[in-house]
């Protein structure tokens, strides 16, 4: 696992290195020093470590208790404070910081690899908490929004009914006339069912439909992709590579609801790269988090080397009718839809890019 | 002899272009009733060769209709479509244990209400 990187801040040389070579001999990586509060905060930007371990007295003009709180509010990296004496005034002040930790100098070993420790674990739970905390606000809009658009999804179906028999009946009577009123009826008729399509995709979100879950093998699921998908659109100069992993995995899933998703996903992959490219698909199994490695769960991972996804665009990628594909006839319902699909199955979609470099999906579940 | 078709829905334009487009290409002698009631009594009197019905109505709905329709001798035997907005009303009709011959999903291109229609008469032959 990878080492947690601890940003050691402390004025006196001396003591700042050997705070680092006692870190380092508990395991953790020191990726840097910082002997001010400003440097401080640009190293801790840079760097993003998980940890900041701060002297509150600090020589230069920023103190140790203003760094950190720009460090805490801005990079939400937990702090734990370093002090060789504490009066009342400063820890006051150092409290309203909410630091996760104070370490009195002089400390010993254990003393500083408990601390740090308690507030690793501490940060992280806190930042589980929080997002459950989004999601179930999230859930709950989701849920108004769902009663509201059926309600209206239904009420737009029956004109849309009479918009499309009407230019059927017209087409009959008058298509054979003349060619104009023949494209005129057809692009009404295209248009009639492109919004009743993105009615249906309303309803479909309005109501998650019940799941009708199976034990299957990802490795099986993602094949069975790959084939409906070779039917449906010609993949032309792209390559398409799967690693699956060795050991058996099963995952408890509606199928019909996955393979919805990974179609989905995949056929962003192949919409990303119009002159070709690769799609490498990947199955393994990952420890839940840090702190609970018997807990594993299934990652199916989609990696393309297409043109990527601004940073602009990939914060709103999950919201519903966001589409960078309107010209296509998107409607910004696909991704949303295939995260609310995992969500739906205690799983996850992430989606990570680098413009001109490609994107990877992936979906993360429970195992069974 | 033509078939008779009934309709039961009560958006009356979209009655108007079923009945055009039924007409256009058939001989099919169309009725329409805008009403769950006046559709039951028109049903009873004509006995038509084939409902089509909507679910979602003012007063008494689709569900209810077909629920009379096929609870009553003289109109049980006639096959019904129901029309509806979307697939959970599909999931209702049969939770409810009544039978409907077939479903159609607003809003329907011809081809797939006449092939609806022509599989459901056909299997009356």
């Amino acid at each position: 696992m990878k080492k947690k990187q601890i940003l050691v801040v402390e004025d006196e040389r001396i003591v700042a290195e050997d705070i680092k070579m006692r870190l380092e001999k508990l395991g953790y990586a020191v990726p840097g020093i910082a002997f001010s509060g400003e440097e401080a905060v640009k190293k801790a930007e840079n760097m993003q470590p998980d940890l900041v371990l701060m002297d509150i007295v600090l020589e230069k003009k920023m103190s140790g208790i203003e760094a950190a709180s720009i460090i805490s509010s801005r990079f939400n990296i937990p702090i734990v404070y370093l002090t060789a004496y504490a009066d009342n005034k400063t820890l006051e002040r150092a409290k309203i910081t909410e630091p996760f930790g104070y370490i009195i100098k002089p400390f010993e070993d254990r003393e500083l690899h408990s601390i740090i420790e308690i507030a690793l674990y501490k940060h992280t739970m806190e930042r589980k908490l929080k997002k459950a905390q989004q999601e179930l606000i999230q859930s709950e809009k989701l849920a108004a929004l769902g009663r509201f658009s059926s309600g209206i999804a239904h009420e737009i179906k029956n004109p849309l009914g009479v918009i499309l028999g009407g230019s059927e009946f017209l087409e009959m009577k008058l298509s054979q006339t003349d060619a104009d009123i023949k494209t005129t009826i057809d692009k009404i008729k295209k248009s009639t069912l492109r919004a009743n399509t993105i009615v249906e995709g309303l309803l479909k979100f309005a109501r998650p439909s019940e799941l009708k879950t199976e034990r299957i093998k990802p490795n099986d699921l993602v094949n069975e992709t790959l084939s409906l998908l070779k039917y449906r659109v010609p993949l032309r100069n792209i390559k398409v590579e799967t690693h699956f992993a060795k050991e058996e995995l099963y995952i408890e899933v509606d199928k019909d609801q996955m393979l919805q998703v990974f179609f989905n996903l995949l056929m962003n992959a192949i919409e990303a790269m119009p002159k070709g490219g690769k799609i490498t698909i990947k199955t393994y199994k990952m420890a839940e988090s840090e702190f609970s490695l018997d807990k594993y769960l299934c990652v199916i991972e989609i990696m393309d080397t297409g043109e990527g996804i601004s940073k602009d665009n990939l914060r709103k990628l999950f919201e519903p009718f966001f589409t960078t594909k309107r010209d296509k006839k998107g409607i910004g319902l696909g991704l949303f839809m295939a995260k609310m699909i995992a969500n739906n199955h205690k799983g996850d979609l992430v989606i990570d890019s680098k413009q001109r470099k490609g994107t990877t999906a992936k979906i993360i579940l429970p195992l069974s | 002899m033509d078939k008779k078709i009934l309709i039961i829905d009560d958006e009356e334009d979209f009655c108007y272009f079923v009945k055009q487009n039924l007409e256009a290409i058939s001989n099919y002698e169309i009725i329409i009733a805008n009403k769950g009631k006046k559709g039951i009594q028109i049903a009873r009197k004509e006995k038509p060769d084939l409902i089509l019905l909507d679910i979602m109505m003012p007063g008494i709905d689709g569900f209810e209709v077909l629920k009379r329709l096929k609870g009553n001798e003289k109109t049980q035997r006639i096959p019904v479509i129901m029309f509806t907005a979307k697939d959970e009303d599909e999931a209702k009709i049969k939770a409810s244990g009544l039978y409907c011959e077939d479903y159609i999903v607003k809003p329907v291109e011809n081809v797939v209400l006449r092939a609806k229609i022509h599989r459901v008469l056909d299997l009356r032959k």
